[in-house]
């Protein structure tokens, strides 16, 4: 088989070659262009490593890949005295592709850390770097191992890269939310052994299906039931990876779900004018009124006075913004708005609608409250502490932090135990 | 190294419906020159790449040098094959391309690609991109030869040659092939020019094996007859065998028999076999 992978690296010359001068040439010509667009050429220049970064690394993926695949497919006469068979050529190509790719991505991430400005801190930034690396190199090794099995199987590099292509943004799609959902959340999941395991498998069928194709390849063409066995095989990897990913963004989610009652955020100024930077997240309008108070115009018409202004806020009040929070509005009527106080600790007001608000609470800062929200049993506060947890919102007791997530087996078995709610 | 070279039982291999072998049945001795006589279209190919483990056949059996094609083409490192239309890697030089196969096959002897080489008077420098066909086709047959291969399966194997090379060839090197005791099944347009070292013909027609015949028999057998016809005139006629002659001296009033060359022989095998 290294006899069949060096010569296989020598047939991928030319398309490596390519791929190579397509990246030179686009990093010379990147300033230039810049200029002309009105960017700055560093900027120009970031931008172009941005694009081989993100997306020319899996695009490479599939230019190789169906190229190889179809030129091991189509090589088959030109190979035939020699004692390979079809999976030693086939694994064999697909090997010198892969390593072709890894080292296309070395160039491009050593040229990156040379000439981008951004990747110079690659280091102040390594969690980000370190899953930018996780996510482009699956993306980029599940879509070789596609398009050249597709394209082999198939005997067209460019329709086996294409539906390569489409297989593998359907699978990653999914495997990458899960992982956008390990990033931004603390769940007690191990996800990136779970999306890994994802990855592999579906890997693993489309590497299994390379193989099973190249078997195939001495067979009489008109045998349907190998066809859609195989295709059935490529496609169980891709529905494996779905499913799994999907109950991960499902969490996620259910995740967000928490976050329902929040209104929006709310400043005010020293001279009572009320500012915001977006709208209220489920409708109405923020407005200031003629005695400083905050008013929202809520969808139902129903106008709600939200934060009676302290004297101790207004004592504290700089040029600039001083008073701004999360207002969260919940199931049974009461209004809450977080806001951090100076001191660093969380302040949490509490009122009810058609009535001011009061400061209800100063909470320390660990766990650090982020939300109120709609709980089963009436609102809950949500912070983070290492995880993120949640307290039934009971100010007259000391607030009791449990796990808002459960590791995700026991919650799905809680949740088959305990009918949710309407 | 006993049992046949290669055995064929009710082989049948057919392309998006269309059935090509219908069910090919035959063995070939070890050791034997066997040429593989058919029309263009007729499945010579198609039966050499099943033999080589490139294809699979949909049923039958099919055992060459005592191993079954199954997919690992472990059975090409002990056959030598020479294609219709030889075909190397481009970005090579025919020093490239026997440098490889050194590498992949475990008998590969460079003396004995080295000495066949220049038996062809091949240049090992020459590219693979420039190559005339006939410099492709020397170099196919070092390839096929210099590992040693138990069997041999040419494919046309003079084509594009000039008559010099093919002298050289057929005469001298597929002489001492046959003299080491290698199998060699052939299929040429020209078979004629094995003539000497052909041991049996098999027509294959409609798919199939359709007779076996040992060549020393159509030597002595096959007659051509010249005569005058009871009817009156003269006509000249060909028989394949004794039964053949008996058949079509009944017409003659009076005629004489003479040898049938072997070309001429082949040419009315194919002739008939295609009926």
């Amino acid at each position: 088989m290294k006899t069949y992978f060096l010569l296989s690296l020598r047939k991928a010359r030319l398309a490596a070659a390519g791929l190579l001068a397509a990246f030179v040439f686009s990093l010379l010509i990147a300033p230039r262009s810049g200029r002309s667009a009105g960017v700055a050429p560093r900027q120009a220049l970031d931008a172009a490593l941005l694009f081989w970064a993100v997306l020319g690394v899996p695009l490479a993926a599939l230019i190789l890949g169906g190229s190889g695949g179809a030129e091991t497919r189509a090589g088959a006469d030109l190979e035939a005295p020699l004692p390979l068979s079809p999976t030693r050529r086939a694994l064999g190509a697909l090997a010198a592709a892969a390593v072709i790719l890894v080292g296309l991505t070395a160039v491009i991430a050593a040229v990156a850390a040379a000439l981008g400005s951004d990747w110079r801190h690659a280091a102040t930034i390594f969690p980000m770097l370190a899953a930018y690396l996780w996510v482009v190199g699956l993306v980029a090794l599940y879509a070789l191992i596609l398009s050249f099995g597709t394209a082999f199987a198939i005997g067209n590099g460019v329709a086996g890269g294409l539906i390569g292509a489409i297989l593998a943004v359907l699978t990653n799609a999914f495997l990458f939310g899960a992982f956008i959902f390990h990033l931004v959340s603390a769940s007690p999941d191990s996800f990136p052994l779970m999306t890994c395991i994802c990855a592999a498998v579906a890997m693993a069928t489309a590497l299994r299906f390379t193989v099973s194709s190249a078997r195939e390849s001495r067979r009489a063409s008109s045998r349907w039931l190998p066809r859609l066995r195989r295709g059935a095989l490529l496609l169980s990897g891709v529905a494996f990876a779905a499913f799994f990913s999907r109950i991960w963004i499902e969490r996620f989610v259910d995740h967000l779900k928490p976050f329902d009652g929040l209104v929006g955020f709310v400043t005010l100024t020293p001279q009572g004018e009320m500012k915001t930077d977006r709208r209220p997240l489920d409708g109405g309008r923020l407005l200031s009124s003629l005695n400083g108070r905050v008013v929202w115009d809520a969808p139902d018409r129903m106008t709600t006075l939200v934060p009676a202004r302290s004297k101790r806020a207004e004592d504290s009040l700089g040029s600039h913004l001083a008073w701004a929070g999360d207002l969260y509005r919940m199931k049974d009527g009461s209004l809450w708005l977080v806001r951090r106080s100076a001191a660093g600790r969380t302040e949490l007001w509490g009122g009810r609608t058609l009535g001011p608000l009061a400061l209800k609470a100063t909470l320390p800062p660990d766990p650090l409250v982020e939300a109120v929200v709609n709980g089963p049993r009436g609102p809950e506060l949500v912070g983070l502490g290492g995880r993120r947890l949640r307290a039934p919102l009971d100010l007259s007791k000391p607030l009791k932090w449990t796990p808002l997530l459960t590791p995700l087996l026991t919650a799905r078995d809680r949740a088959r135990r305990v009918p949710k709610k309407t | 190294m006993s049992g046949p070279a290669l055995v064929l039982e009710d082989v049948r291999r057919a392309f998006g419906g269309k059935a090509v072998l219908r069910g090919v049945t035959a063995r070939a001795e070890r050791g034997r020159v066997i040429g593989l006589l058919g029309r263009n279209g007729e499945g010579k190919t198609t039966l050499f790449k099943i033999l080589l483990d490139l294809l699979a056949a949909d049923s039958g059996r099919v055992e060459v040098l005592g191993l079954v094609p199954d997919g690992s083409a472990a059975l090409r490192a002990k056959v030598g094959w020479i294609p219709e239309r030889p075909q190397f890697h481009d970005f090579m030089t025919a020093a490239d391309v026997l440098e490889l196969r050194a590498k992949l096959f475990p008998r590969w002897s460079s003396e004995r690609a080295a000495a066949a080489a220049k038996r062809l008077g091949l240049d090992l420098s020459v590219g693979i991109a420039g190559a005339s066909k006939g410099t492709l086709g020397k170099l196919a047959w070092v390839c096929a030869v210099a590992h040693d291969p138990e069997l041999l399966l040419l494919d046309e194997p003079t084509s594009g040659l000039d008559a010099l090379v093919r002298e050289e060839l057929l005469e001298s090197l597929v002489g001492e092939l046959h003299d080491s005791g290698k199998t060699i099944l052939v299929a040429n347009h020209r078979m004629e020019e094995l003539g000497g070292l052909l041991d049996e013909v098999w027509l294959l027609a409609d798919g199939r094996i359709a007779a076996v015949h040992e060549v020393e028999a159509l030597r002595s057998g096959a007659r051509r007859l010249r005569g005058r016809l009871k009817t009156g005139g003269i006509e000249e006629c060909s028989a394949l065998d004794e039964a053949g002659v008996r058949a079509a001296a009944g017409r003659f009033e009076a005629f004489e028999e003479m040898p049938l060359p072997l070309k001429d022989t082949l040419a009315l095998l194919l002739k008939e076999g295609s009926r």
